[in-house]
């Protein structure tokens, strides 16, 4: 009795807390804010959520019964499915869900001010993205650890599955291409993040050769290795940067370095994956995990002030960054972070078959999502930290405020952002750089605003270290999505071929094998290539195209999981995932509508297509803008036509559950539920 | 040495490893035995003496990097296919990173 009195006073304190920082962030306006206060905000707000929302759903819901033998337990064969410890398996499934967007997301959004970024990753995250990530990775528990496509599949029919399938290969396309841009705008003109991002290739090999041939399975000595040879390859490429004659080797405008990711990315997808993928991977997670915390630790510290506004006057869609309104488009840009279709393919397949007891789904499905979370929080804070004129500086795109340094601050000072030449030179110089104008991407502006918030709290003297870290630390695991990636999409598309035609399903058969390689990085270096030579940044484009896929493989789990819970006879608890559903299906739609409808040449592809062939037309392009404007005419038409595709895929799998629920509804035949029987565990202590 | 990098990139589903040679045990082991026997899974379970802090932290840390899967491996393998032998510790590793890598490990 004494215990749940104080724990009522506790969760009313934490209640209390919590509101008073969001209101305090809400309605602070004109000065800068602690960053604290967000931190409060965010840890209030999970902490809430997880022990009352995940709880409830948890036992009122989804009925998780600690009883019922998980596929781990039942089908225990000692390689996929393997009872393990709750904590290990957090960890795996952080380490597989949290990956670059969460950084550059909030800080392409910061443009908007800090406010509505900030809402949307705490609520979208406690409502939205934990929901799907839990719900989804319950109902493949229940279902021996099926996979998102297979359960449309099986719960709604063929058309749900085919459209997850395709809808997940397209948004794995879109995301490398974006991904490879942000790396190639932040190694632009850059010896020293060019040479450190370089010497990461040769030094996971090394990695490799050393886990397999020198001493086999030995993972932590390995990536040991690899840690201290990444951090003397930072400090190398400081002196490279310093050494006449070798820096101009690794000096490159933005498209040889897009055509080096290209062959980069082939390279990796037909390698083996023990030389170049496994072993990156494990840097790349450790270079996470340990920046994240250092990031936080440096933020509690420091306590840096925020000095953005809560809200910019780009809200009404004349942002340099991505042009749109506040609706739909921050809903659109931070997508990782919020609500994020990608879990959703993690929670099932690989996670549920390491769970021992489903008492831990609450912990990893719900909590895995609320870290993911906090690490946007931190990235926006990173992002607002610095001065505003400084931030879009370095993110608008030469297109929009114009090629020479002094047109640039005059535009940027002009919106109310006072910023001076000589600041953003002495910025570049602090840095290690040439310059920081126009450096597109979200990298560079996080990596300053890291590198300030380290610097401060460890010392002013080695600022250009750790904006070099900080750049070196979302390559390399940037480097690994696009790897991972482009192999995922690789057996995707030789699962399709093999429909055709046997042999070219055969994942070991090279020809197939570079076939398909071929195929995707050609997809995806498309639209790197076209992102690059792009005047306008290509981020602009790319981004929102990314984030509206994303959020659409989110509203296709979502409607798997309300389908259930319609066949489960839940429908009065429906709505913890139709809500989320509904409020992705109006934001993914009426974005789709703005830029296929938009008559703003920043916002509609079609707008932009048509005017850029009217200047075309009429001879008023530079010669070099007009070399390129028919691949960009031709790149807009192909994305509205995109877009409009998925959203069909979208469309499409929500009536199709609708039918299915209608149909359940009034008694008629569906799908049956395909979750497997309830069979009783063996453990001793449940 | 490149010769052989080749020859393994021309063929990447493993040929030194196939799949009958790596035996899927049904394992016979029920879940308490297989708690008892966990390097981690047990850490809250009465049936061994309390670890210290640093230990069970060194036992997370291995389990979480994977340093430690052969072991644990082999002790499982000892148990259900005591007259089996089991794959060499290299031949384990590549096979279980081929493993891992064929479906959707990373995300955005």
């Amino acid at each position: 009795m004494k215990n749940s009195l104080v724990a009522i006073f506790a969760w009313i304190a934490v209640a209390v807390l919590g509101s008073a920082a969001l209101g305090g962030i809400a309605l602070n306006r004109g000065e800068s804010i602690n960053a604290l206060w967000f931190i409060t905000a965010a840890l209030c707000v999970y902490a809430i959520a997880y022990r009352f929302y995940a709880t409830w759903i948890a036992t009122k819901v989804l009925l998780i019964d600690p009883t019922r033998a998980t596929p781990a337990e039942r089908l225990d064969n000692g390689r996929d499915y393997v009872p393990t410890n709750r904590w290990i398996v957090f960890g795996h499934h952080f380490a597989a869900i949290a990956g670059p967007g969460p950084l550059v997301g909030p800080t392409l959004a910061a443009q908007f001010g800090y406010l509505p970024g900030t809402l949307w990753i705490l609520f979208g995250a406690v409502l939205g993205g934990c929901v799907q990530d839990m719900v989804t990775l319950f109902y493949s528990t229940r279902r021996n650890g099926r996979s998102l496509g297979q359960m449309a599949r099986d719960e709604l029919g063929a058309i749900g599955g085919i459209a997850a399938l395709i809808t997940t290969l397209f948004i794995m396309i879109i995301l490398i291409a974006v991904l490879g841009l942000v790396v190639v705008n932040a190694m632009k003109h850059s010896p020293w993040a060019t040479s450190t991002v370089a010497a990461t290739i040769p030094i996971a090999m090394l990695v490799g050769l050393y886990m397999r041939t020198i001493r086999p399975g030995r993972v932590l000595e390995g990536s040991l290795l690899g840690v201290i040879l990444l951090l003397l390859a930072v400090a190398g490429g400081g002196w490279i940067e310093h050494q006449p004659g070798l820096r101009e080797l690794f000096d490159y405008p933005g498209l040889p370095l897009a055509w080096m990711v290209i062959a980069y990315g082939f390279a990796a997808a037909i390698l083996p994956v023990w030389l170049l993928l496994a072993p990156r991977d494990y840097l790349s997670t450790y270079m996470k995990l340990g920046t994240v915390i250092l990031l936080m630790l440096a933020i509690v510290w420091m306590q840096p002030s925020v000095k953005m506004p809560a809200l910019t006057q780009f809200v009404d869609g004349t942002g340099p960054i991505f042009g749109g309104k506040l609706f739909p488009f921050v809903f659109i840009t931070i997508a990782c972070g919020a609500i994020s279709g990608f879990h959703a393919l993690i929670s099932s397949g690989t996670t549920p078959k390491l769970l021992s007891n489903e008492r831990d789904i609450r912990m990893i499905g719900f909590g895995g999502m609320a870290l993911e979370s906090f690490v946007a929080v931190m990235a926006i804070i990173a992002a607002t930290v610095l001065d505003p004129g400084v931030f879009f500086a370095i993110n608008s795109p030469a297109g929009v405020v114009g090629k020479e340094a002094a047109d640039a601050v005059a535009t940027i000072s002009s919106w109310g952002f006072p910023v001076t030449v000589e600041q953003m030179n002495l910025l570049a110089q602090q840095m290690g750089e040439a310059t920081l104008f126009a450096r597109t991407g979200g990298a560079p502006s996080l990596a300053v605003g890291m590198a300030s918030i380290f610097g401060s709290a460890f010392g002013q003297g080695m600022l250009a270290m750790w904006y070099h870290f900080a750049i070196m630390f979302e390559a390399i695991f940037i480097l690994t999505t696009l790897d991972a990636g482009t192999r995922v999409g690789r057996f995707m598309l030789q699962d399709m071929l093999g429909n055709i035609w046997k042999p070219l399903g055969r994942t070991s058969w090279y020809p197939s094998v570079l076939l398909s390689s071929g195929i995707i990085v050609a997809a995806w270096g498309y639209f790197l290539y076209i992102g690059v030579i792009d005047p306008n940044g290509g981020v602009n484009i790319l981004w929102p195209l990314f984030g509206i896929s994303n959020q659409i493989l989110a509203a296709i789990a979502l409607c798997v999981a309300t389908g259930i819970l319609v066949k489960s006879d839940k429908l009065k608890y429906t709505w913890i995932t139709a809500l989320p559903l509904a409020w992705l299906i109006i934001v993914t739609s009426s974005a789709v509508w703005e830029k296929i409808t938009s008559t703003d040449v920043r916002i509609g592809f079609l707008a932009a297509a048509n005017d850029l062939a009217t200047k075309l037309a009429s001879g008023v392009l530079s010669p070099e803008n007009a070399a390129i404007a028919p691949h960009l005419i031709f790149n807009q038409r192909l994305d509205a036509v995109l877009s409009l595709f998925f959203i069909c895929m979208l469309w499409l799998i929500v009536f199709d559950m609708l039918r299915v629920c209608v149909r359940y509804l009034n008694g008629k035949p569906v799908p049956p539920l395909s979750e497997v029987p309830h069979q009783l565990t063996n453990m001793v202590k449940v | 040495m490149s010769k052989n990098l080749t020859k393994k990139s021309a063929n990447d589903s493993l040929p030194s490893v196939s799949d009958s040679s790596l035996p899927v045990f049904k394992t016979t082991l029920d879940i308490n035995q297989r708690i008892a026997q966990s390097a981690t899974l047990n850490i809250n379970k009465t049936c061994v003496e309390p670890l210290p802090l640093w230990s069970y932290i060194w036992r997370v840390i291995r389990e979480l990097s994977g340093d430690d899967a052969y072991e644990r491996y082999i002790a499982q393998h000892a148990i259900s296919y005591p007259d089996i032998t089991p794959l060499a510790r290299k031949d384990f590793f590549l096979y279980q990173q081929q493993q891992k890598w064929s479906g959707i490990q990373r995300c955005c």
